[in-house]
């Protein structure tokens, strides 16, 4: 996977990247499992590039609701919540597959539930007010004793994570770095930065902090320019910070801004380098302070959740073709997958819970705003590859399988244990999920490709780390985001068309993290249940 | 092509050698310099033979080690008796005078024969002879070790004579003597590090026996083709080596079922049940000081002194409070031998006891094994009994019962699977089906041992909100062991025990539950499901004592 490597990374870390991959190619012929595509429908969404309004057959059915959701990702069904709760009863959610969740869906490969993307959610911090909310809701969080406790059982479980470097296991992802050394001494120097930049204010969702100047210019900035004008130049950080970036944002370090790489740590629970956490020289009280809960189908449970009290109001394989702002309400045009047959809602107002340029294709007469959104946007296209392993797979010395493992200088993002949150008396099959985030240049072929190819290399790389991966896959399903999530580049997140956007509380409004410039569940859940507001 | 090329090398084909200044050294290194493959070859035989001889006696002194105990006595006698052996072996060799070749060749046959099939030889002689019948046994050990020390004996001076007719012309005595013992002791030493560090591991002693049998055999049928030109009745010999090649090649095809009279050796006691579940090797030994259970290796009782164990376990929380106020319906989670379940039986007041344990084939067997059913005395066939057999975190999580007391027998954390069985968040969960005057118990490994393992589990049942009474009792088979109960209200000392009990006593209680100052309480973070302290607290505790 050369091609995937883009420049920077290869500058950074040469040495590591080249020799697992020198490896690779040596052991590029392996058996393998069958691979087949699995999950979204693209073809249904496609279908909005070729429309044409007077191509449209004559609507079969006539409805009518006080509040139409289109899409139901999290940010929908967070708005279908919200306004259920302030008393709208008559909201109906349209959602155009065939099961809701957008990327927090779920997948059954051979009987064990997997994530089919997005898979975990941190316990929310206090800005989180909404999710807190809701998680009390379903007993994900509890108040003992004035104090709020998340429930262990859904918390991920020991061990966590673990990177593969020079040959063998270590605990938790950051590089190893030999005390006293200079890789030491530059997590020391991010710290600091990371802690410097707290004082501006960062928060998630990102809505709760207030925007500065200092923000502005921080979010102008791409955040590998931002780390090397301060000598932050170590490999070991660097390849560590691109993967975090990856991870979240679905584009490296020299892809986002400064903003959005500083928000990672900021936000959150801060940047710790092994030791210099709370004291405790085992790193005990990292795993509390980044406990995140998880559960074997992912953010499905979630979702699941989320949309059980919807029942008959949420319809799915619904593609929403047209949305019109008429002076008494709003008409709505959506194709019904099963029936084959068009339907026409009339609704007083509608909230748009769909990605940007998808809502700017719906939308008949787009708000100026919507279209300059939808052109600054860029989306990093995800592939989710679903391994099963008949048994556990042999492990190289170290640190013992985790929830989450990672190899060092690889192009993917690593991968996540189905099975570990299982409670299981000792080890059996099992599935691994392999995440990978892709530029938006592979986007075409990613659609185009065939699923044996993509599955040898999620594969491939994973090798080195586990050279029986193919002798112990028996199927490979696989999961395409074309338009995975949302990148936010430099000037993203300060762009005004975003902040009129979210501002926007008219008949048509919009609830989708594209409005916070980035895909994470905090930010959907909360901009969908403020869009009631 | 005649047997002259190696009857006679020494007249050699080769050139002679460097000329003058070879011929200004001393004698050995010219003989050095014009080895033949013949001197080679024998030398190595010297080599290989010497490696067999150390092997039969290191074999039978590790045999003698695992079956007899003892190990520093077992090796002393058996080397002893086996270098006596030799020596008497070495005498005997003046009377051999005529054939040389074919004598040697016989030896070679009967000590791979016999030292090969020593050790399997001694460990079925060990099952078969009845338990505690070790004059027997000690009898044939020191017998085949003479029988192959005599044979091994006969070796080497045989070998020297052989050399030295062939090989009169070159060597000196004095030469022959420092070749034959330098290969000698190499042979020796080589096998000396190589039978702890390599064969005993990965071949096991019945293999390694069997391994170094045929090697001696391979000395014998090479020298048979080496001497094939002055051996007489050639084929006999021949016929003699197939017969003891194939014997020892049989012997190991079939050294698996050998190796399972090993496994008596390993646990030192007849093996009554010996069977692989999905999830543990379940080994059932029985001698005459008891029956003890095996799982994966890991003794979890033995019949001498689980009522120790299983009394301390189960009656303080059975018989806590005021007389008569005793549980009804009683839940035990593990324990799979029913022999807490025995225990909880001797209240006439308790209604119900469900018993879940993971693994069925436990419960299968300590229901139905009689030797095992005297132990729990048929606890798992009461009517009152419910087994099932589940993951006991899945279980309680889907179960609405509720219970007036649990008792939590576990085998210690000794990895991530069983750490889940230790968290706050698993003892949330047995607190919701605890009655609200119930107590449970949980047996903590051992807080002298595993001290901060110990206050982990109290800190754990502290961290969901229960009031613990630590306790410890002796157990002589596992040494201090120790035991906390949790319950919603401060344990109530018990002011009635059951007839019959051994070990506990109303006197006895309170020496239970003081704590001496290395056993005393120490700082711990309560083991949740998302840090998995205790597996690596305990890991480094217990791993501190086997080291």
């Amino acid at each position: 996977m050369v091609e995937g490597l883009n420049r920077r990374q290869l500058a950074l870390a040469a040495a590591a990247v080249m020799a697992p991959l020198a490896a690779c190619r040596r052991q590029a012929t392996f058996p393998m499992p069958p691979a087949r595509w699995v999950g979204a429908a693209d073809v249904r969404g496609h279908r909005l590039r070729g429309l044409k309004s007077g191509a449209l057959p004559a609507p079969a059915v006539q409805r009518r609701a006080q509040v139409l959701v289109v899409g139901a990702g999290i940010a929908g069904l967070a708005a279908a919540r919200a306004f259920a709760q302030r008393g709208v009863s008559d909201v109906q959610l349209l959602e155009l597959d065939d099961a809701p969740g957008g990327n927090s869906r779920g997948h059954v490969l051979a009987g064990m539930p997997c994530p089919q993307g997005a898979h975990y959610l941190p316990v929310p911090g206090p800005q989180a007010r909404e999710v807190s909310a809701w998680l009390h809701e379903i007993g994900l969080l509890s108040t003992q004793l004035g104090r709020t406790v998340p429930d262990e059982r859904h918390l991920c479980h020991s061990p966590q994570e673990r990177l593969f470097i020079d040959g063998a296991w270590a605990e938790g992802l950051l590089p190893p770095a030999d005390v006293g050394s200079g890789t030491q001494a530059q997590y020391r120097r991010f710290a600091a930065a990371v802690a410097q930049a707290q004082t501006l204010g960062f928060a998630l969702p990102s809505v709760r902090a207030a925007w500065t100047a200092e923000h502005s210019a921080l979010d102008a900035t791409p955040f590998a320019a931002w780390l090397d004008a301060r000598g932050l130049d170590d490999a070991h950080l660097r390849w560590y910070l691109d993967y975090c970036c990856r991870d979240d944002y679905g584009a490296g370090t020299a892809e986002v801004s400064a903003w959005a790489g500083l928000h990672y740590f900021a936000s959150r629970h801060g940047f710790h380098t092994l030791g210099d956490g709370t004291g405790d020289s085992t790193g005990d009280g990292d795993g509390e302070r980044e406990a995140v809960f998880t559960w074997p189908e992912g953010n499905a449970w979630l979702v699941q959740r989320l949309a059980a009290p919807l029942a008959d109001r949420l319809h799915t394989a619904r593609t929403v073709l047209q949305v019109a702002e008429q002076r008494h309400g709003i008409q709505l045009l959506a194709w019904d997958e099963r029936l084959q047959q068009l339907e026409q809602w009339q609704a007083d107002s509608v909230v748009l819970a769909v990605p940007l340029f998808v809502a700017a294709r719906l939308l008949q007469q787009p708000p100026g705003a919507l279209q300059q959104a939808a052109q600054q946007l860029q989306y990093a296209p995800w592939l989710v590859a679903n391994v099963h392993l008949d048994r556990p797979l042999l492990d190289r010395p170290g640190a013992p399988p985790a929830w989450d493992n990672v190899v060092y200088g690889s192009t993917g993002l690593g991968y996540v244990d189905a099975m570990h949150q299982s409670l299981r008396a000792g080890p059996g099959p099992t599935v691994i999920s392999c995440y990978r985030s892709l530029p938006p240049s592979q986007r075409a072929a990613l659609l185009a490709g065939d699923a044996a190819t993509w599955a040898h290399g999620v594969l491939r790389d994973l090798l080195t780390a586990h050279p029986d991966l193919p002798a112990r896959a028996r199927q490979v399903d696989l999961v395409r985001w074309g338009h995975g999530m949302v990148i936010p580049a430099p000037g993203v997140r300060s762009s005004p068309a975003l902040a009129a956007l979210r501002a926007l509380r008219g008949r048509v409004r919009f609830a989708h993290s594209d409005l916070c410039g980035s895909s994470v569940f905090e930010e959907a859940f909360t901009v969908g249940h403020l869009s009631a507001g | 092509m005649t047997a002259l090329r190696y009857a006679r090398p020494m007249q050699p084909s080769t050139p002679p050698l460097k000329t003058d200044a070879a011929a200004g050294r001393e004698e050995g290194a010219s003989a050095l310099a014009a080895v033949s493959p013949a001197e080679v070859a024998l030398l190595a035989g010297v080599f290989v033979v010497a490696a067999c001889g150390l092997v039969y006696e290191l074999a039978a002194g590790a045999l003698a080690s695992y079956l007899l105990g003892d190990s520093v006595l077992q090796f002393s006698t058996v080397i002893g008796c086996y270098l006596f052996a030799m020596g008497i072996g070495s005498w005997a060799s003046r009377f051999v005078e005529q054939q040389l070749v074919a004598q040697f060749l016989r030896i070679e046959l009967l000590v791979g024969l016999i030292g090969g099939l020593m050790p399997a030889g001694l460990f079925i002689a060990h099952s078969l002879l009845p338990a505690g019948a070790t004059a027997p046994f000690r009898v044939l050990l020191y017998a085949l070790v003479g029988l192959v020390g005599v044979l091994v004996g006969l070796e080497i001076p045989l070998v020297m004579r052989i050399l030295k007719r062939q090989f009169s012309q070159r060597y000196a005595l004095k030469e022959l003597v420092s070749q034959v013992l330098t290969f000698d002791y190499l042979g020796a030493l080589v096998v000396a590090l190589a039978f702890p560090l390599l064969f005993v591991p990965h071949l096991g002693l019945v293999r390694t026996g069997l391994f170094f049998g045929l090697l001696n055999a391979g000395v014998a049928v090479w020298a048979l083709w080496l001497f094939r030109g002055e051996l007489r009745r050639w084929r006999a010999h021949a016929l003699a080596c197939v017969a003891v090649v194939a014997a020892l090649l049989g012997a190991m095809a079939g050294a698996d079922r050998l190796t399972t009279w090993a496994e008596d050796g390993f646990y030192g006691q007849d093996i009554i049940l010996r069977e692989s579940s999905d999830y543990q090797r379940v080994v059932v030994t029985a001698g005459p000081a008891g029956v003890r259970l095996f799982l994966n290796g890991n003794l979890q009782f033995h019949s001498r002194d689980e009522y120790r164990y299983h009394e301390a376990l189960v009656h303080p929380v059975m018989s806590a409070g005021a007389a008569g106020a005793t549980p009804r319906r009683v839940l035990v989670l593990g324990g799979g031998d029913g022999l807490a379940v025995r225990e909880v039986l001797k209240y006439p007041s308790v209604q119900a006891v469900t018993l879940v344990e993971l693994d069925p084939h436990m419960t299968r067997l300590f229901a139905r094994h009689p030797a095992l059913m005297a132990l729990n005395q048929g606890a798992l066939a009461n009517p009152k009994v419910t087994v099932v057999n589940a993951d006991a975190y899945a279980w309680l999580e889907s179960s609405r019962e509720m219970f007036d007391a649990i008792v939590i027998d576990f085998p210690d954390p000794t990895n991530f699977a069983l750490g889940k069985l230790y968290t706050t968040s698993f003892y949330q969960r047995a607190e919701q089906r605890l009655a609200a005057s119930g107590y449970m118990v949980v047996q903590t490994t051992s807080p002298l041992v595993a001290r901060k393992s110990f206050w982990t589990v109290a800190s754990t049942l502290e961290a969901v909100g229960l009031q613990t009474t630590p306790y410890h009792a002796h157990v002589p088979s596992f040494g201090e062991w120790g035991f906390i109960i949790a319950g919603r209200r401060p344990w109530v000392a018990p002011s009635q025990l059951p007839q019959g009990l051994r070990f506990l006593t109303l006197d006895g209680l309170p020496a239970l539950l003081s704590f001496p100052p290395d056993m005393a309480r120490v700082p711990a973070e309560p083991n949740r499901l998302s840090n998995q302290l205790l597996v690596t607290t305990f890991e480094r505790e217990w791993g501190r004592v086997q080291r």
